[in-house]
């Protein structure tokens, strides 16, 4: 008996309105995310990665919409989905860490206010107690000393300790599906092996399905079960990762696969 | 922080120093001396006279020397006397005090409760006909001169509507109203005033809140706020507005030195005896003095103003401290 997957997206087509200039940033993409799996969505730059994944939770920017297709969400349809019940969905169901954590954190607002927001918004409980909370999630992504991190300000952490607390403050409502959007990119290669592992050990200990998105084939191969290949807006290969790596069907895969084997990352 | 305080009001004492300076040489440089007044209006003033006025405000010293003299007296607080009455300067620039203080003060709150909202708006609904009509508005009050609006709106709202005085700061009757009847008739004249004020700023800051609330909007951390699942009324109150609003803490301290300034245009027009004008007149009698006096408060103001915005900028903005590293 199969089981319905997660995430199911069918057909999706993302445009941009670009002043009169209509521009398909994703162009019928279809994939699936099953409860439990971690599947990485790679390609180069522009290649529509990040776009498909803004559009799951219906995050675009104002000048982009979804023209077509579907998104299953854990049976729900989400393009149907009503104002309310998604930000309902948003940070509860489905939790996003992205690539600068030091900018996509709010300058002025302290770390613990900004996890203890999350907490208040989706579980209704005191804030004194969702700062307790928040304490515990620090403590959960491995931050030292998490009372000075509480009242820490962005700017006064480093990137891999901002990442951390972004983490923590995604998975405060332990959500289904988390999605992280090149997390590691802007940070040093010990601290993107730190949080890898972080990310790893989190998902085996809470149970969350993860998309993983990336540029990456390295990262691609080392943490993914399933591969989806984007390119030019369209998803040109997917499959197990084993499979994909070994016998790619698309030649684009083959040329992405055969430089990082040129230059031994593989 | 208290070393950075001390630090920057040490700081004031040099540049007040050059500023008494240059404004001390420019106003005697400039043609017109304050005894050439009394002698056009007294033709029988003999050069004998003239000679012993200079001599008794100091004037046939040399420059440098006159300078001394004054600053001595301003170590000391002591402004001098007005050339013209004689009366203290500093007693007749505090007698025009409250009324300029409390006109710039009615409008810089009505220009902040008006522009902040508006801008804001405008910012959210980037591009609708309300932010279209919005951007007009600010434009055409930011360009019409105030002198020009002042008679406008003295024309409709006075003369043809009646609601308001034409101009002044008290009625005829005034010594016969009740207390309250005093104050609604003070306020009832300054209402204009305080109106037209308000337009020529409040135009300003909304454009300047408006390109504030747009930058903050495309900030990472909205999207961020957005996908927490908050609601859009919380990410655009809480964590864009908040943003937003840091640099307009610059705006209010920078302001500081203007609430004091008053305005020559303005207060003529309204028949207003505000500091704008007690300045206009000791120019325009080479009352040296006095000018001098409006000087220093003005620049002594803008400093402090300055130092307010920027201590203030750091209580409000976490990433800003003036630590001693």
């Amino acid at each position: 008996m199969s089981e319905q997957p997660l995430l199911e997206i069918t057909d999706l087509r993302v445009t941009f309105d670009l002043e009169g200039r209509r521009l398909t940033a994703v162009d019928g993409a279809q994939f699936s995310v099953a409860r439990n799996e971690t599947a990485v969505l790679a390609g180069e730059s522009g290649s529509g990665k990040t776009i498909t994944a803004l559009a799951i939770s219906r995050l675009l920017p104002p000048n982009a919409a979804i023209s077509s297709g579907s998104i299953r969400f854990n049976g729900h349809d989400i393009l149907r989905m009503s104002q309310e019940e998604l930000t309902g969905m948003r940070g509860k169901e489905i939790a996003y860490i992205f690539q600068e954590p030091v900018s996509f954190l709010n300058p002025v607002f302290t770390i613990g206010d900004q996890i203890a927001e999350t907490i208040v918004l989706h579980q209704r409980v005191a804030p004194q107690q969702a700062r307790r909370q928040a304490a515990q999630l620090l403590e959960q992504v491995r931050i030292p000393d998490p009372q000075r991190v509480l009242a820490s300000y962005p700017h006064q952490l480093s990137g891999g300790m901002n990442q951390r607390a972004f983490i923590a403050m995604s998975l405060a409502c332990q959500p289904r599906l988390l999605v992280a959007d090149e997390p590691t990119t802007s940070l040093d290669v010990t601290i993107e092996r730190e949080i890898l592992d972080l990310l790893m050990e989190l998902k085996k200990s809470l149970g969350f399905s993860l998309l993983f998105i990336t540029h990456n084939l390295a990262i691609a191969r080392k943490i993914s079960d399933r591969v989806i290949i984007m390119f030019q807006g369209k998803v040109v290969d997917q499959g197990a990762t084993d499979t994909v790596f070994r016998c790619p069907r698309h030649h684009h895969t083959r040329e992405l696969i055969q430089a990082y084997e040129k230059i031994g990352k593989l | 922080m208290s070393t950075y305080i001390i630090r920057r009001l040490l700081g004031i004492i040099p540049l007040l120093f050059g500023i008494t300076v240059v404004s001390f040489f420019i106003i005697r440089l400039a043609p017109g001396k304050p005894v050439a007044v009394e002698q056009s209006l007294n033709p029988r003033v003999s050069p004998e006279l003239r000679l012993r006025l200079e001599k008794q405000f100091g004037l046939d010293k040399p420059l440098h020397v006159q300078y001394l003299i004054w600053m001595k007296q301003i170590v000391r607080l002591d402004f001098g006397r007005s050339y013209i009455d004689s009366r203290p300067v500093m007693e007749k620039i505090a007698e025009r005090i409250p009324l300029t203080l409390g006109l710039n003060l009615a409008a810089l709150v009505l220009i902040f409760l008006i522009a902040v909202p508006l801008g804001v708006r405008s910012a959210i609904k980037a591009d609708s006909a309300f932010d279209h009509s919005v951007t007009f508005l600010s434009f055409l009050f930011f360009a019409a001169p105030t002198f020009w609006l002042a008679l406008l709106f003295m024309q409709f709202f006075s003369i043809q509507l009646g609601w308001f005085p034409i101009s002044g700061l008290t009625s005829l009757d005034f010594e016969y109203f009740s207390a309250w009847g005093k104050a609604g008739d003070s306020i009832r004249h300054l209402f204009l005033p305080v109106f037209v004020a308000a337009i020529g700023g409040f135009a300003g800051l909304t454009r300047y809140m408006r390109s504030n609330m747009i930058e903050a909007l495309r900030q990472p951390y909205i999207a961020t706020a957005r996908a927490k699942g908050l609601p859009e009324s919380a990410v655009l109150y809480s964590h864009a507005l908040r943003n937003a609003l840091l640099p307009v803490v610059t705006i209010l301290g920078l302001s500081i030195p203007g609430l004091l300034g008053g305005s020559v245009i303005f207060e003529s027009i309204f028949a207003l005896p505000g500091i704008g004008r007690l300045f206009y007149e000791a120019v325009m009698t080479r009352d040296y003095p006095l000018i001098m006096a409006e000087v220093v408060i003005t620049a002594v103001l803008t400093m402090l103003g300055n130092l307010i915005a920027d201590i203030s900028y750091a209580c409000v903005d976490p990433r800003i401290s003036y630590k001693e590293r």
